[in-house]
């Protein structure tokens, strides 16, 4: 449970304010209503490459990680499909440097060409250590595009190409800030020793003064529905044969996320788990093998990816994964085991509000997502999963014309 | 701003080039652990705090490497534990746990392997006694086995694909040499080497032999600890304390070595020497000129190879304790292209740092990052007893973490580069480029 209270200011932005007087020091979350999915399709990589110039200096500041390591305080920040986040702690008494920072670059950036120079080869470098240069890297880069044909999840956060983040302008860089790093675009929430009415107040006077923009309304466009069975192959100097399943599913706002959650839950968590009884220790098809959620704004996926085992014909390997997905679409699943998946997600939610920083952002998501308050819900809707349902989405959902599947091969030396 | 007489002020200006007053650093009040002793003489280490119904239970062992009859016999005897006992099947010891929502974590490191339940309070007195079966009655059923072995394997192949990876083991091998208990490279074969009743006989030796340090985190209630005297006072302990006496590394003679690996965009780079263990009186001192160096994202390391050239998407340096001994190690990929230059760069920056004293600012900024990020580090039970296990590992005690906090607070410019010309020379260091040298 954790306890905050939410206020807006003026221009849009809201914050929200957790305290915490266990821990001397503050979590500082902020959290743009921005992701790659909002990218041109020609410009792709965008909103990461953007992210990485966020800390190239503001107008006033001129470099934004000395300030405050020199207050102690840490920093860092990812992109998403969905979003930008930005977050940071400090010594609880010098929150003040983390509002003075965060809330300049809001404001508006040095726009530095030695920073965008500097930040593309830093992002292309990361581009290769990610996806390039290691074994099986760049099956995102293939299964996107094999599940998504025109909604902008067909690109990956890093960029569907190198060049797209070789050609990044200034003139793109000051257009993409004008439209979304607004106040009204953007959450901002604080966790820890502080006092609710200090932070609020702190608020004001560093952020009340920026000026709201026009927030354009997102369209997208939406993903048709598959109708046919998709497959493809690709080989590369990787040790072992892979597979990859990946199916569509709802989005996270849906009732239905829940069920979809414990049925990525029962195939692959723990060593108990169906996949990894049946298809590592039983069968012996695969040596690892997993399954989750993209968990996606808009409608997502639920994958299932496994490494072969050596000497396993791919085909085989698929077979051992379709008769599991067969027993959850022919059979309720057992009260027993439904409730060991409650158990595990009780457990991870426990888990996961333990240290400041992860409940300053858990509060931003969920207050993205609609209403911050969710967050204090999120134990009851998995409690309230029925079996039925779980067969129900299972016969609806893991169907060949809704699935993407691709073989990678590995090249016979 | 300035104020001038005749100005009517109405409203108050705010501005953005003035940071915020910086307020004087807190005192740290770091909480210390308490110790209880079952009466078969099994010590209970207990981080009593937080505000969630949690547990984390480490079973701490000085079972290494050090102490193998064979090559992985150690990592093996841990992380197969779970494979079964004479009471409960793999399946049946992973659905007790994953029923009550805990997971257990094992850690094959080389100097000191654990055992690591995580579970809510209220399900101890179910998740337990499953540890506890592990721990007395692990059998390493031989069908389990095999399957262990063949995806450990291929696990093992697959990671060696990457070349970060490569790099991390190999550096290693040079600097504590082939044969080495903490050099030696594991290769595949090696897990079909070691046999079942070396895996009994180890298991034996010090985990029926509950020859260990228990470390309790959490919401540690009276409840708790009446579970843990039920169920390990009545077993027989035998507690000795740690001991992790390293024998001498034998580094290569090759300082410069390039394992060529073909079709790559990206060489993993490591420059390494060999080190002491945090027992060493310089061993502090060296933490922050090691942070200076290339411990953070302003780091001389980072600011010139990342945020100045855009070499890499990271680098950076740490010292890493490894039983009586220890590393000093440097790390990053980089563009093929570029290795030969950042290699260059690597000891450009050694270089200056001997040469020229570390400005009061940039040790300024130092100090504080380095308390900021203590002050995170003890942010909760788990975060608390991680801090006392890395004291507990090197028969340190709390006094430990004072004098570390003085000397980051305190120590001179002129320290620091002493220190450097002590420890951070070129001829000391060993290279190592996994990839392409450009």
């Amino acid at each position: 449970m954790i306890q905050f209270e939410k206020h807006t200011l003026s221009n849009g932005l809201k914050v929200i304010v957790h305290e915490d007087r266990s821990t001397p020091i503050a979590a500082m979350n902020i959290l743009y209503d921005v992701g790659a999915r909002d990218e041109d399709p020609d410009k792709t990589g965008f909103a990461h490459l953007f992210e990485h110039l966020m800390f190239g200096g503001s107008v006033n500041i001129p470099n934004y990680d000395e300030p405050l390591q020199k207050v102690g305080g840490e920093n860092n920040a990812f992109t998403s499909n969905d979003i930008t986040n930005y977050y940071l702690t400090l010594p609880a008494q010098n929150l003040e440097t983390g509002f003075w920072l965060e809330s300049d670059r809001m404001l508006s950036l040095a726009f530095s060409e030695k920073s965008l120079e500097v930040q593309r080869n830093v992002v292309i470098e990361e581009f290769r250590q990610r996806y390039l240069n290691q074994p099986y890297g760049d099956v995102w880069l293939k299964l996107k595009p094999l599940a998504y044909k025109v909604h902008p999840y067909l690109w990956n956060t890093i960029g569907k190409e190198i060049s797209h983040i070789e050609n990044a302008t200034m003139d793109d860089v000051k257009a993409f800030f004008k439209k979304h790093y607004l106040p009204n675009n953007a959450i901002l929430s604080v966790a820890g020793n502080v006092k609710t009415d200090e932070v609020v107040k702190l608020a004001e006077k560093w952020f009340g003064p920026i000026a709201k923009g026009e927030k354009k309304e997102r369209k997208l466009p939406v993903e048709p529905r598959q109708t046919e069975e998709r497959k493809e192959e690709t080989t590369a100097d990787v040790p072992y044969d892979a597979i990859y399943k990946a199916w569509h599913m709802c989005e996270r706002k849906n009732p239905d996320y829940y069920a979809f959650d414990v049925i990525s839950e029962l195939f692959s968590r723990g060593k108990s788990s169906r996949l990894y009884i049946e298809l590592v220790k039983n069968k012996k098809l695969f040596s690892e093998i997993n399954s989750y959620i993209s968990g996606d704004d808009d409608p997502g996926l639920l994958l299932i990816a496994g490494k072969v085992s050596e000497g396993v014909d791919m085909k085989a390997a698929e077979a051992g994964i379709m008769e599991e997905v067969e027993k959850l679409r022919a059979a309720v699943v057992e009260e027993n085991e439904l409730q060991k998946i409650k158990n595990n997600m009780e457990a991870s939610l426990v888990f996961s509000e333990m240290g400041v920083e992860g409940k300053a952002l858990n509060l931003a998501i969920f207050e993205l997502m609609g209403n911050a308050e969710d967050v204090n819900r999120e134990g009851e809707k998995y409690q309230a999963v029925q079996k039925e349902k779980v067969k129900e989405l299972a016969e609806k959902t893991l169907v060949h014309t809704n699935c993407s599947t691709l073989y990678y091969h590995a090249k016979k030396s | 701003m300035r104020l001038c007489g005749k100005t009517l002020i109405t409203m108050q200006t705010l501005n953005r080039t003035q940071e915020p007053e910086v307020k004087p650093f807190p005192d740290i009040e770091l909480p210390e652990a308490e110790h209880i002793t079952l009466a078969n003489g099994l010590p209970l280490h207990i981080l009593n705090s937080g505000t969630q119904d949690v547990l984390k239970v480490e079973f701490l062992f000085s079972a290494g490497a050090l102490k193998q009859p064979a090559r992985l016999v150690a990592a093996m005897t841990v992380e197969a534990i779970g494979e079964g006992t004479d009471k409960r099947t793999s399946k049946e010891i992973s659905e007790q746990l994953d029923f009550y929502g805990s997971y257990m974590k094992t850690d094959s490191s080389r100097d000191t392997p654990a055992l690591v339940l995580y579970t809510l309070s209220k399900h101890l007195d179910k998740t337990l006694p499953v540890i506890k079966d592990l721990l007395l009655n692990a059998t390493y059923p031989e069908n389990e086995l095999k399957t262990y072995r063949e995806n450990s394997k291929q696990k093992l192949i697959s990671g060696e694909k990457k070349v970060s990876v490569m790099a991390s083991k190999l550096i290693y091998e040079i600097l504590y040499g082939k044969e080495h208990p903490f050099g030696y490279r594991v290769i595949p074969r090696d897990f079909d080497n070691v046999t079942r009743q070396q895996l009994l006989d180890f298991h034996h030796a010090h985990y029926r032999a509950l020859d260990c340090d228990v470390i309790i985190s959490g919401r540690v209630t009276p409840e708790v600890l009446d579970t843990f005297k039920k169920e390990f006072e009545n077993i027989p302990a035998k507690v000795s304390s740690f001991n992790n006496n390293t024998p001498t590394p034998e580094p290569s003679a090759d300082k410069k070595q390039v394992h060529e690996v073909p079709n790559v965009v990206q060489s993993a780079i490591k420059i390494a020497r060999p080190l002491f263990s945090k027992t060493h009186p310089d061993y502090i001192p060296l933490q922050v000129l090691n942070t200076v160096f290339g411990g953070y994202f302003g780091s001389r390391l980072m600011t010139n190879i990342r945020e100045d050239k855009g070499y890499t998407y990271g680098i950076g340096s740490g010292l890493v304790p490894l039983g009586t001994t220890g590393i000093w190690s440097i790390g990053s990929e980089v563009g093929v292209e570029v290795t030969k230059a950042t290699l260059k760069e690597i000891y450009h920056e050694m270089k200056v740092l001997r040469e020229e004293p570390v400005s009061q600012e940039e040790l300024d900024t130092v100090r504080n990052y380095m308390l900021g990020v203590f002050l995170k580090d003890i942010d909760g039970p788990f975060a608390l007893a991680e801090k006392y296990i890395s004291l507990l590992k090197y028969g340190l005690d709390y006094s430990y973490y004072q004098r570390w906090i003085k000397t980051v607070k305190t120590i001179t410019p002129a320290e620091i580069q002493a220190l450097a010309n002590k420890y951070l020379r070129e001829e000391d260091f060993y290279e190592l480029v996994v990839g392409k040298l450009g």
